[in-house]
């Protein structure tokens, strides 16, 4: 049996699921022969610290209750300079702008001989080649599979199962928010602003939605996948980017009588092109999937067309995707 | 003459049918019937089909065909010989007849490498943005990226959205 000490970096939403997904798959992971062991848990306020394994439902308990698993203030970045562990398990909440206190997390995990499983973009959208060179001199995994669509496995599928097949391009939709309000402005008849409040008030868009609706997030997750499956250098500055903010109830009814849709497209071609724009779908396309579905379809030379849908968000959906790249970096071994 | 004529039905039954019916009442020689199954959802989506219909007949017959499909409904897609090959429908959102439709129109029609077929326009209110769904025809594949080219620059010019079928690369 491998024992692994990891902490998790954030408590929020994915934080939590990554410790609801460890309980639940706690017996899975011994047939695996691994034991994953969390000594720490840190959220904005502080941090909960067990050399000897912390009890991660006391720990959900804590954060329903209290709003907090902080025991001592000390920030994530101390965490994994100073105690002990193999595995960061990286989900604070992401910064494309700046790449937010995850680059420097990921950062030090590197420099501190520590591996580093994620979900946050925003480091990978600034600074993915130095991550990865950095991740290599130390000797360390760098996983980052939840970053893209969720629990949609995409960088895995292209990087692992079809290797050997070059690929022409990958697009889709890669943000469940505005495929959602695009998907309930037709179906309820509504305006793009009546159809975001109802976004925010099921927790669907934040409260602030610049980052979804004016796709931003969607060309982050472009960027990492023209750096990972392309061996591409992008960054954030680098795509085309139109969100759906203009998108009236007109013009997709007007699609809709065309036998059309309209959905928000990331793209990334391997001439380099990089976009993010809304596109007319056929309605039965595999790109016209509903709600707060992702999809990416993969243009390959020996395979076709490979499409895959999922979950593209949700804290137990977005955690499956950390717990298969946790399973993939110790199972190796 | 033989003349090839594109038309676009709803894909229920029964419809083949009517769009025969003119054929048959004006007297052209019907030459082939060509149902494009395989590319019909990508051409025109759900709903509908494409179909294409080669006749010979004389202009004044070809022309009392064209009138009498188009009051059952019938849309026209391409009449004539092989002058158009590609067609594509696209979406412009904004201030789009603020902004002279008219010469948006003109700007694509005056390349004479394609030309508008068909538009549809959408005003909620006046202050609001409108919509236009607007359907353009062109020679062939590389005339096709030329038009789309000019329609981006003119949908920036004029600080319209414009969306482009996802077919197009």
């Amino acid at each position: 049996m491998r024992t692994v000490k990891a902490s998790i970096i954030g408590f929020g939403s994915i934080g939590q699921g990554v410790a609801r997904v460890l309980l639940m798959k706690k017996e899975y992971l011994k047939a695996e022969g691994v034991e994953i062991k969390i000594v720490a848990v840190t959220d904005s306020k502080g941090t909960v610290i067990d050399e000897n394994g912390l009890d991660l439902e006391k720990c959900l308990a804590a954060k329903a209750e209290k709003g907090t698993v902080a025991e001592k203030i000390m920030s994530g970045s101390e965490v994994i300079r100073q105690v002990e562990h193999d595995l960061v398990i990286e989900v604070s909440p992401t910064d494309v702008i700046t790449g937010g206190a995850g680059l420097e997390n990921m950062q030090t995990a590197f420099e501190n001989g520590r591996s580093v499983v994620t979900s946050n973009k925003g480091p990978l959208t600034l600074k993915f080649k130095k991550l990865n060179e950095l991740a290599e001199k130390n000797g360390c995994a760098f996983r980052y599979e939840a970053t893209v669509g969720g629990a949609m496995p995409i960088i895995n599928l292209t990087k692992e199962v079809m290797a050997g097949n070059e690929i022409h391009s990958i697009k889709g939709i890669f943000n469940g928010t505005c495929n959602y309000i695009l998907t309930r402005m037709l179906e309820e008849k509504s305006t793009y602003s009546e159809i975001l409040t109802e976004a925010v008030d099921l927790g669907i868009a934040e409260t602030d939605p610049t980052y979804d609706v004016e796709g931003i997030d969607t060309a982050g997750k472009v960027v990492i996948l023209a750096n990972t499956v392309f061996g591409m250098d992008k960054t954030i500055n680098d795509v085309d980017r139109t969100g759906i903010t203009q998108i009236t109830y007109e013009a997709l009814e007007m699609s809709a009588k065309n036998g059309k849709t309209i959905k928000l497209i990331g793209e990334v071609r391997k001439d380099g092109t990089l976009t993010v724009s809304p596109r007319l779908i056929p309605i039965g396309h595999p790109l016209s999937v509903s709600g707060t579905l992702n999809v990416a379809s993969i243009q390959t030379d020996l395979a076709g067309e490979i499409t895959v849908t999922g979950k593209g968000a949700g804290s137990v959906e977005t955690a499956s995707a950390i717990l298969s790249d946790i399973i993939s970096i110790y199972k190796q071994d | 003459m033989k003349v090839t004529m594109d038309i676009e039905l709803k894909d229920e039954p029964g419809q083949l049918i009517l769009a025969l019916e003119p054929v048959s009442r004006n007297k052209a020689n019907l030459i082939s019937v060509f149902h494009y199954h395989k590319t019909n959802a990508a051409k025109t989506g759900g709903g509908k089909v494409q179909v294409q219909l080669v006749l010979d007949a004389k202009n004044s017959v070809i022309n009392k065909i064209k009138e009498d499909m188009e009051q059952t409904g019938i849309r026209i897609l391409r009449i004539g010989e092989e002058k158009y090959r590609e067609t594509i429908t696209v979406i412009m959102i904004g201030h789009v007849v603020n902004t002279d439709i008219r010469d948006t129109v003109s700007r694509i029609d005056e390349t004479g490498i394609a030309e508008v077929t068909d538009m549809s326009l959408s005003m909620p209110e006046i202050n609001e943005p409108t919509s236009a769904a607007i359907t353009i025809n062109a020679i062939g594949k590389t005339e096709l990226k030329k038009v789309v080219a000019l329609l981006k620059k003119i949908a920036e010019e004029k600080e319209l959205l414009l969306v482009l079928p996802i077919e197009l690369e």
